[in-house]
């Protein structure tokens, strides 16, 4: 049964909820200068946003907090160690480029914070794939000397398939990578409450899950600790919540999310397992991003298609779901 | 076993890791056109794989009758242009002769199918790229695939692109050039980012 | 006096209006590949220039009686005919410039300007009027490939024509394909936005 249409401003306040509590968390863990990046980021991305909307004569709505999460996204995304200028760039590009080119909220095609780091981090592949050691003493100068710093667990972990690290660190957080997404047991309370509170797409969520997690399963041969690793690696639990489900990209009916899911769950596969990039997510969520506007417009078509079968004209009434997928589809048109 | 699977691994590269558009540019004044309309897209695509895997094969002949020597970059263009008129010229008339409906159908975007940089371009890196017949065929289908989905993810967005929402500066061909860019990055994920031109 | 408004005409529309590269989306892969330096977008503009003239200039002397499906091959003919000269006299003049462009020199022969532009519109034309667009054509693909090439360097490697620049940090990205798509199209979305901009000034 489909359910009752969340406000969005209900959606976003959730998931500003969760990425506060992981910036705070991060914060904790890696210092002031974590809370300079996050900072940085956030506002160039409200202060883009604010003078693209007036650039193009368009009202700015107190309620959009969307550029507020891309911002947090963006931020939790890097490393603490990151130049103050990639920070800029990455949520300019984020911004500018990636939402307000497209037509802005609502219009975008790319989640624009997967766009803004995909295209910092292969302009400034150094600076923003190398990472402080968690609760050591990170310098506030722009750029940091690369002698504290050390490529993540994830890069180390894609070249070898195996770890040195306990599951308490892992579940803990407590492993050299980007600045949130690192949190596993909080990430995974957040999944939890934002599925609850249906600000995230469970469908899209577990069936993505499901597709990567099953992949690794069968190529480590049912070892739980390597796949464990593989599942705490790459941002892959904050792309899944926030990258993939993000709700002005995801696709708006259930079917099309199910199989939305299993194709990032693939994609995820292939640049982990096949293509060997680090933060595999990302790049899923870009390649995946076009495909979600044709699976909306693929199950309109079939709902139409099943409507206008005679076998469904004996029927008084339109089956339940079908009439309520149309009303969905025909109010994203109208919008 | 192995040669099968170094076949499916050059076509697979060819599709997604080397594609036509996202990873080389090759063609992209013809997708600019080809995506506006879907409907033609299936016939589009068919006669796009089906003209390269048919230069690939003859390719490889044309390899191996004129070998590659300290001149031939110089010829070699004007006889991979002969087996490009060539086999459009044939196709045509196989066509116009035995499947008159298909031929009247598939006039309109034939000449747009042959005679782009993918095609050609497809040529030139069969020949550098590959060795034997199969892999000649196979990644000239891969190359033609490639292109097919690249003009797929652009005409699934296309109402996107030159939506009203879109600001005017950017509606149209230079918001396609930058949606295009971004999905080139995913795509740049899959190669190997040793590209050979 | 309409000969000097078609001329006008002609040379706006070639030069602006319609633009090759920022405009119409023609030929674009040699210049989002290879024309990430001034230099190589130098020799992208000197390769097309010479590939597209010829060739168009002996192609307008194919008869119009020739049915258009033989007509294009011989149009392609041609092209690969012009570019046997071209090659051995840029390759002993520029050697390194013209290695360095791979296979997009030779994909020149097939650029949408001799495939699908010439019937649509420099073939319909007069022979005096189709030099000058063909020419202007040439002109305003040269002029933006050099700018876009001079201004894609400064980004992505904080040089300009060689010479270092002391940029405090560079785009890399820029260099590399999606880069070049990137940049072009913000800088097609610019120009429209500076024309649009000129043509309301003009109109008040």
């Amino acid at each position: 049964m489909v359910s009752k249409a969340k406000s969005e401003f209900s959606i976003m306040t959730d998931m500003l909820i969760v990425l506060l509590v992981l910036a705070a968390v991060s914060v904790y863990y890696y210092g002031m200068r974590a809370a300079i990046v996050l900072l940085i980021c956030t506002a160039v991305c409200c202060a883009a946003d604010f003078i693209c909307l007036k650039l193009r004569k368009k009202e700015f709505d107190i309620h959009d907090l969307s550029s507020l999460i891309t911002g947090l996204t963006l931020g939790l995304m890097m490393s603490a160690s990151v130049p103050y200028y990639a920070a800029v760039v990455a949520s300019l590009f984020a911004v500018v480029i990636a939402k307000h080119a497209f037509g802005g909220h609502g219009c975008e095609i790319f989640n624009a914070a997967a766009a803004g780091f995909l295209f910092t981090a292969l302009c400034f592949p150094d600076n923003m794939l190398t990472y402080p050691q968690s609760f050591s003493d990170i310098p506030y100068s722009s750029i940091v000397s690369p002698d504290i710093l050390s490529p993540s667990m994830t890069k180390s972990f894609i070249l070898t398939d195996t770890s040195t690290l306990s599951v308490p660190d892992i579940l803990a957080g407590k492993f050299v990578g980007p600045l949130g997404t690192n949190f596993i047991i909080i990430l995974a309370v957040g999944a939890v409450f934002l599925m609850l509170r249906r600000s995230v797409s469970a469908i899209a969520f577990f069936a993505e899950l499901v597709t990567a997690l099953l992949f690794a399963f069968v190529h480590y041969e049912y070892d739980l600790l390597s796949v464990l690793y593989f599942f705490s690696s790459g941002m892959m639990l904050f792309g899944m919540i926030f990258l993939s489900c993000d709700h002005s990209t995801i696709p708006k009916t259930k079917s099309s999310r199910a199989v939305y899911g299993i194709l990032m769950g693939a994609c995820i596969v292939l640049f982990h397992f096949y293509a060997r990039v680090e933060n595999a997510v990302v790049y899923a969520a870009i390649l995946t991003a076009p495909l979600g506007i044709e699976l909306d417009r693929r199950a309109l078509s079939f709902a139409e298609m099943m409507n206008k079968k005679s076998i469904f004209r004996r029927v008084n009434k339109p089956l339940k779901h079908m009439q309520e997928t149309l009303e969905i589809l025909d109010k994203n048109e109208q919008e | 076993m192995e040669v099968i699977r170094n076949i499916i691994i050059t076509a697979f590269t060819a599709v997604f890791a080397e594609n036509t558009i996202f990873s080389r540019a090759l063609g992209t004044s013809t997708l600019v056109i080809v995506s506006r309309n879907r409907k033609n897209l299936a016939g589009f695509g068919m006669s796009v794989t089906y003209i390269t895997a048919m230069v690939s094969v003859l390719t490889y002949f044309a390899d191996k009758l004129f070998g590659i020597s300290e001149t031939s970059y110089i010829y070699i263009p004007l006889v991979y242009i002969v087996i490009l008129g060539s086999v459009y010229i044939i196709t045509l008339l196989c066509l116009w002769r035995f499947a008159p409906k298909l031929f009247t159908k598939m006039r309109k975007y034939i000449h747009i199918s042959a005679f782009n940089c993918a095609v050609l371009g497809s040529m030139f890196l069969i020949s550098k790229n590959c060795e034997t017949l199969a892999e000649y065929f196979f990644h000239g289908i891969g190359i033609g695939l490639g292109f097919v989905l690249a003009v797929y993810l652009t005409a699934i967005v296309y109402d996107r692109l030159y939506s009203e929402k879109a600001p005017y500066a950017f509606r149209g061909y230079p918001l396609l050039l930058v949606y295009i860019g971004i999905l080139g990055m995913a795509f740049w994920g899959l190669s190997s980012h040793t590209l050979n031109y | 006096m309409s000969n000097e408004n078609s001329a006008k005409n002609i040379i706006l529309n070639a030069l602006v209006k319609k633009n090759p590269i920022l405009v119409s989306g023609m030929v674009i892969a040699p210049v989002v590949v290879t024309a990430n330096t001034f230099l190589s977008a130098a020799t992208l503009a000197l390769t097309f220039s010479v590939i597209t003239f010829f060739t168009l200039v002996v192609s307008s002397f194919v008869p119009k009686r020739i049915v258009y499906t033989v007509r294009i091959i011989l149009y392609t003919l041609i092209g690969a005919l012009v570019y046997v000269p071209s090659v051995i006299i840029l390759n002993s003049v520029i050697p390194g410039e013209i290695s360095k462009m791979g296979i997009f020199f030779p994909l020149l022969i097939t650029n949408s300007l001799i495939i699908s532009r010439s019937e649509t519109i420099f073939f319909r034309e007069s022979k005096g009027q189709m030099i000058l667009d063909i020419v202007f054509c040439i002109i305003g693909y040269d002029a933006a490939v050099l700018l876009y090439g001079l201004i894609r360097e400064v980004l992505s490697a904080g040089t300009a024509g060689g010479k270092m620049l002391g940029m405090p940090y560079v785009f890399s990205a820029l260099e590399y394909p999606f880069g070049g798509f990137i940049l072009l199209g913000a800088a097609a979305a610019l120009f429209r936005f500076i024309f649009m901009t000129v043509k309301r000034a003009g109109q008040k």
